[in-house]
């Protein structure tokens, strides 16, 4: 596993990834890759902790974009708690918010996935 | 992929402006330089999709960078690398003050960081390189890149900005580095300074101060001087005057009452001015004289007020070393007093040198004499010495008749305590002498050597119980001055002269002993300690046995030769 992903568990069928670090091109692949083998085990639904997280640029944006994608095929979702400021709005700016959801705690986002 | 999802560069511009803007209105609110670099280095590789970034700046001693911030990069690899301003890549961006977009060669320095391409922009101080940002590849799907136009141009906008609030920061922090400074000598010096501002509040106090007028800091701040001095309307009438005349305006050795305690201070009021030389209030310094008091009082003890008071004006006066000068010298000493102390005790020895000590030694320093040293029971004084007045020898001899009467009057005392009482003889010579700080660094006494020093011993020597001895030197001196009267003694024949030195007594009035007190005193004591085996008869008894044995004597025409003598 990357270093990028700190730890990863499941609850209520939901795949709940912990980031720390940069989310660029090498921490967006790291999220893609457990991702995309979690859809081929069959589950859809993906939470991602950001709290380690203080710093994205617009190829993890882009990322995370390619995983909404796969997403949408297979009626999946994902979504993001504990995000830091400057991260909110650049997914903000980016357009991600309008695919998939900020959440600001686990419980509220494991409820409404 | 769907279209919808696509980041378009509309996105990025406004996601780089958002970040510009945020950088902009983020930079003042930095208070710490490490903070601001730090901030400035991830917003920038965000932004600008780069891998990992460095901010070097320059050390304050030479032209060498070091890492002050560092994003996604392997610092340990970095060590031991020398970032010179003047060479490679930074001596570029150094002699161009623009960024620099590069690709790092295998052999190059930065290769250490396992990156394949750089965009340097420089920090600027003015026109001064004092830095730089270094982001290092740009990443996309595809992999990593070059960085384009659009990057430098942005990296450079970020620099700018970075360089002017960086500016600031230093520049605070400079001026904060000068207030603690200069708090911190306030603090620490000893004169106590208050300043005030144009409305008279106090807005200043360091804790000299504080502790001069015995009040907390905090007391005294924001009030004004009027309420803060209303029980030393000095103080208020010194700062209205400095205020009024724009000049500093001085007091010494004033008494003022801080809050109950009353202390002896020097003031000293300056108006305080702007850059423009315009009044902003004034400063009040306050020298706190009690501790100076304190010595003064010590010392005291040990040498005359004069010379406490030229040895405080000149320091110079405490160097090693002599000079030959005239000074009159006196000698003192207690008659018997050592087979008169081998019947008391220690601590009736002590207390009995004690009374007398303070007693004489309070005359000498009336007569602005220098204790020179205390032999035992023997005093030596010095008059003329360092300093001379005409008065020299006739403060000696002034002294030498007031210890021998204040003696008679201390008798008394010591007679009606059932004590003995002690006599003195003195010697007084007037001469060259080698007067100076003699001893060593560490302990040294002012004191005066010679042959007239000796002379002055040997003719306290010659005198009698009682007696003022004088040399003919001083006789000189001091035989027109109608208060002394001199009865000529034969030429006496002292140790290490040749020839006998002329002498002369000094008279002096001896107040009648009060016999009446000494009988009643002697009367109890016998009655209390004499044996029962022998009969007491009163002194009055005795007297008159006396005088009937004298009247019988002169009826049988007895010559005085026949007749015993009486001490």
């Amino acid at each position: 596993m990357s270093s990028f992903i700190k730890s990863t568990k499941e609850a209520n069928q939901i795949v709940i990834i912990e980031t720390d670090g940069y989310l660029n091109n090498e921490g967006g692949e790291a999220i893609s890759a457990i991702c995309y083998e979690k859809i081929k085990a069959g589950q859809h639904k993906f939470l991602i902790n950001m709290a380690g997280t203080k710093v994205v640029n617009s190829i993890g944006v882009s990322i995370l974009i390619e995983i909404i994608e796969k997403l949408q095929e297979v009626n999946g979702k994902i979504g993001y708690y504990n995000l830091a400021p400057i991260v909110a709005k650049t997914f903000n700016i980016m357009g991600l918010t309008k695919y998939s959801t900020v959440f600001a705690t686990e419980e509220e986002a494991v409820g409404a996935l | 992929m769907n279209k919808q999802f696509n980041i378009n560069e509309l996105q990025l511009k406004y996601l780089e402006l958002e970040t510009l803007l945020d950088i902009t209105n983020e930079l003042n609110s930095f208070e710490n330089v490490s903070v601001l670099l730090q901030e400035i280095l991830i917003k920038s590789c965000a932004v600008l999709n780069a891998s990992s970034g460095l901010i070097l700046m320059q050390n304050n001693n030479s032209d060498l960078f070091q890492i002050e911030a560092e994003f996604n990069i392997d610092v340990e690899a970095l060590k031991g690398i020398i970032f010179n301003k003047k060479k490679g890549f930074f001596n570029e961006v150094n002699q161009n003050r623009k960024p620099l977009n590069i690709q790092i060669a295998n052999d190059n320095f930065l290769a250490r960081t396992n990156c394949t391409y750089g965009l340097i922009a420089p920090l600027l101080d003015k026109k001064d390189l004092v830095g730089v940002i270094v982001l290092f590849d740009k990443e996309s799907r595809a992999g990593i890149s070059p960085f384009d136009d659009s990057d430098t141009n942005m990296l450079s906008a970020i620099a700018s900005q970075a360089g002017v609030a960086y500016n600031n920061i230093k520049l605070m922090e400079n001026i904060k580095e000068a207030k603690t400074f200069n708090d911190n000598i306030m603090q620490s010096i000893v004169t106590g300074v208050f300043t005030t501002n144009l409305m008279g509040e106090i807005s200043h106090v360091n804790r000299a101060a504080a502790a001069i007028i015995n009040l907390e800091r905090e007391m005294v701040i924001g009030n004004h001087y009027d309420y803060v001095f209303e029980s030393n309307e000095i103080i208020n009438q010194l700062i209205s005057k400095c205020e009024e005349v724009l000049a500093t305006i001085s007091e010494t050795q004033i008494q003022i009452d801080c809050n109950g305690k009353s202390t002896s201070v020097n003031i000293s009021v300056s108006p305080l001015l702007n850059d423009l030389n315009e009044p902003i209030g004034s400063v009040v310094a306050m020298e706190d004289l009690s501790n100076l008091d304190k010595l003064k009082s010590t010392f005291k003890k040990y040498v005359s007020k004069q010379i406490v008071d030229q040895l405080l004006e000149n320091e110079e006066m405490l160097n090693l070393g002599g000079q030959e000068q005239e000074a009159t010298i006196l000698f003192s000493d207690i008659r018997g007093f050592t087979s008169m102390s081998e019947t008391m005790s220690p601590t009736d020895v002590v207390e009995t040198l004690n009374d007398y000590f303070n007693l004489m030694i309070e005359i000498i320093f009336k007569y602005n004499g220098t204790l020179d040293k205390i032999i035992g029971d023997a005093l030596m004084v010095i008059y003329g010495a360092p300093n001379s007045t005409d008065k020299d020898t006739e403060n000696a001899v002034l002294t030498a008749i007031e210890m021998q009467e204040k003696l008679i009057e201390f008798n008394q005392l010591r007679i009606i305590n059932s004590k003995l009482p002690i006599t003195i003889g003195i010697g007084i010579n007037r001469g060259k002498v080698i007067s100076g700080n003699i001893g060593s660094r560490q302990q040294m006494n002012f004191t005066v050597i010679g042959d007239s020093v000796n002379l002055a011993s040997r003719l306290c020597s010659v005198a009698a119980s009682d007696e003022i001895i004088v040399s003919d030197a001083v006789w000189k001196q001091v035989k027109d001055n109608k208060l002394f009267k001199g009865k000529k003694l034969s030429p006496v024949k002292v140790k290490g002269k040749v020839k006998p030195i002329q002498i002369k007594e000094i008279l002096y009035h001896r107040p009648a002993f009060h016999y009446e007190q000494a009988f009643e005193k002697i009367e109890a004591f016998l009655i209390t300690h004499l044996p029962t085996k022998y009969t007491y008869h009163t002194i009055h008894h005795i007297r008159d046995v006396v005088e009937q044995a004298e009247k019988i004597a002169k009826k049988e025409k007895m010559s005085k030769a026949e007749c015993p003598k009486q001490k």
